[in-house]
This record gives structure tokens, C-alpha cells and sequence, in this order.
């Protein structure tokens, strides 16, 4: 009964943090920040949802796929979100209007796909 | 392998599956519409994430915990995927 | 006998590391979904370059790792030699502050843990 209920909990409160992200991705105004929605939220709401499977089957197993499972995530999303970046950087992605500071764009990382873009972004 | 799991409540799992089925809705969408490449990867990122998220549900559902294996292939083949449609760009756009 | 008392000492860091970090990321998550949720996005977004000192493999990767999933920041770069990162902050009031709380406040803890 009760490990039911933490089952459902941990089940419903992991596709609403899916949820979240997917608005998130579609409400935000520029790349950056969807990637912000994009790889702090799923993250979570598979913890939430690992969670959850372990605790209603309850056996090594299960547990060990979980922290497995969570551990790669964990992992490998900042390193996603980093080569995002980058290929945003190089095809010359616009920024929203709105963003305050930005150090990426004034000493370009790669010069060559900078010149390339340059020309495009000033017309 | 059904014998001593608890009942979940039928209301609980198909509101998670609307969830995670709305959420992969609204990642199409995204999909769709994203003006930049970048934004097409993220888009793909996260629909891979929803997958996962619903094998993760699917083995509680259907209470068989092989289905687990699904989620960890697909965390491994994901990130893959993503890196490779990023050295793709990468190098199309440097030619 | 030394050395048996400095492995438990950093595997207890560590889960003292862990603890913060779960901590941080829920932080994060419920900041997002007020911010997705809310009608009106309070955000002011900016790119800030922040010299840092972390420097072996596993201090950047825990570095890395640790202002992605924090609220408000997201690792974007790191430049050629190693000594500054690109870092997107969602709640950028001012510059300094931003750096300091990234300098301070995370990478200070990833120096004390992974040595």
C-alpha cells in the first residue's frame, strides 16, 4: 500500500517534470534558454521516474539499472548541452534581443566560423 | 513475476502517460517549428528523454522489469545519436 | 592506517557532495517551473566568461556537471588553454555578483572535494 503510493507520487511528479521541459523548449524565447529547460528537466523527471521503479519493484536488479541508467544521464547531458552550444556557435544562431551580456560572441572561440558568420549577422 | 507487486491506481498511470504523451507533443512541435538546426537537436535531445521516460513507465505499468533494459539502451544510443547529428552540422557547416 | 582514514574521508565528502547536489537540482527544477509556469518570464539572460581554477579531468567534468544543473547557469564553453569558461546565466542581475556565485560558491566546493 504504502509503496504504492510513493510509487504514484514519484511516477506522476516524473512526467510532469518531462512536461515541464517540453513547454519549457517550446515557451522560451532563444537556443540558450532551452537549453536551460531542456537539460536540467528531463534529467530530473527520470531520476524521479528511476525512483519510482525501483521502489514498486523493489529488487537488485532493478536498483542497479536505475543508478545505471541515472548515472549516464547524469553524465552525458552537460556534455550534450556543450556540443549543442557549439554547433549553435557555428551555424551563427541568433541570441534573443534581451540578453545582457554576452562574452561568447565578442572573442570568438573558432575564427573561422566567426568571419563566416560575422558578415551574415551585421546585414 | 506479477505474483507480489502492488496495485497501482488506473487513474495514476494514465495520467502519466497523458503527461509524457503530451509532453512529446509539444517536442514535435518544436520539432517543427525550431528556426535553427541547434534547435532541432535540442528538440530531438529531449524527445529521446520523453522515450526513455515512457519505457520507465511502460515496465511500472505493465509491472515487467526487463523493460528497464529499454531505458538503459536508449540513455546509451541517445547520447550518440546526439553527438554524432552535432559532428554532422559541425562539419557541414565548415565546408 | 593514514591512508585508510583519507579514502573514508574523501568517500565522505563526497556523499556530502552528492547531498548538495541533489539539493541544488531540485532547487533548480522548482525555480524552472515557476519560470515556464509563470505567464510573464522574469528573465534576463547573459553570456559571462569566468577564469577559473580547476584544471585536472575530473574537476572540470564535476565542474561542469555541477553549474549545468544548478539553477540559472549552464555551462556553455571552455577555451583553448583551459583557464576560462562560457557560462549562460538565466538570472543575471549584474556581472559580479554572477561571477562570484559561480567562483564562490561552486567551484570552491569542486576544489575542496576533488583534489
Amino acid at each position: 500500500m504504502t509503496s504504492s503510493v510513493i510509487t504514484s507520487f514519484f511516477l506522476i511528479a516524473g512526467a510532469f517534470f518531462s512536461l515541464l521541459a517540453a513547454i519549457g523548449v517550446l515557451r522560451f524565447p532563444d537556443l540558450y534558454t532551452r537549453m536551460h529547460a531542456a537539460t536540467k528537466a528531463p534529467a530530473f523527471g527520470l531520476l524521479l521516474l528511476q525512483t519510482g521503479a525501483a521502489v514498486y519493484f523493489s529488487s537488485l536488479y532493478t536498483t542497479l539499472i536505475s543508478i545505471l541508467v541515472i548515472v549516464i544521464i547524469f553524465l552525458t547531458a552537460p556534455v550534450a548541452s556543450h556540443l549543442i552550444s557549439r554547433v549553435a556557435h557555428y551555424t551563427g544562431t541568433q541570441k534573443w534581443s534581451k540578453t545582457l551580456i554576452d562574452e561568447l560572441e565578442a572573442e570568438s572561440i573558432i575564427p573561422e566560423a566567426s568571419e563566416k558568420t560575422g558578415g551574415e549577422e551585421s546585414s | 513475476m506479477m505474483d507480489n507487486l502492488p496495485e497501482l491506481p488506473v487513474w495514476v498511470e494514465m495520467l502519466t502517460l497523458a503527461l509524457l504523451s503530451s509532453a512529446m507533443l509539444l517536442a514535435l512541435i518544436r520539432l517543427y517549428r525550431g528556426p535553427s538546426p541547434a534547435d532541432r537537436i535540442v528538440a530531438l535531445d529531449l524527445i529521446a528523454s520523453v522515450t526513455l521516460c515512457f519505457a520507465v513507465a511502460f515496465a511500472v505499468i505493465s509491472g515487467v522489469s526487463r523493460y528497464l533494459d529499454i531505458a538503459a539502451i536508449v540513455a546509451l544510443v541517445t547520447f550518440i545519436g546526439t553527438v554524432a547529428y552535432a559532428t554532422y552540422l559541425k562539419k557541414r557547416y565548415n565546408d | 592506517m593514514n591512508r585508510l582514514k583519507k579514502i573514508i574521508e574523501n568517500t565522505f565528502d563526497f556523499f556530502i557532495f552528492l547531498l548538495f547536489y541533489l539539493k541544488e537540482m531540485v532547487k533548480a527544477n522548482l525555480l524552472l517551473a515557476r519560470d515556464i509556469l509563470s505567464p510573464r518570464m522574469k528573465i534576463s539572460p547573459a553570456i559571462v566568461k569566468i577564469p577559473i581554477r580547476a584544471s585536472s579531468g575530473i574537476q572540470l567534468l564535476a565542474l561542469f556537471n555541477l553549474i549545468t544543473m544548478t539553477p540559472g547557469s549552464l555551462c556553455l564553453d571552455i577555451d583553448a588553454d583551459k583557464t576560462h569558461i562560457y557560462v549562460h546565466g538565466l538570472y543575471v542581475k549584474d556581472r559580479d555578483s554572477f561571477e562570484k556565485e559561480i567562483r564562490e560558491g561552486m567551484e570552491k566546493r569542486i576544489m575542496e572535494v576533488f583534489e
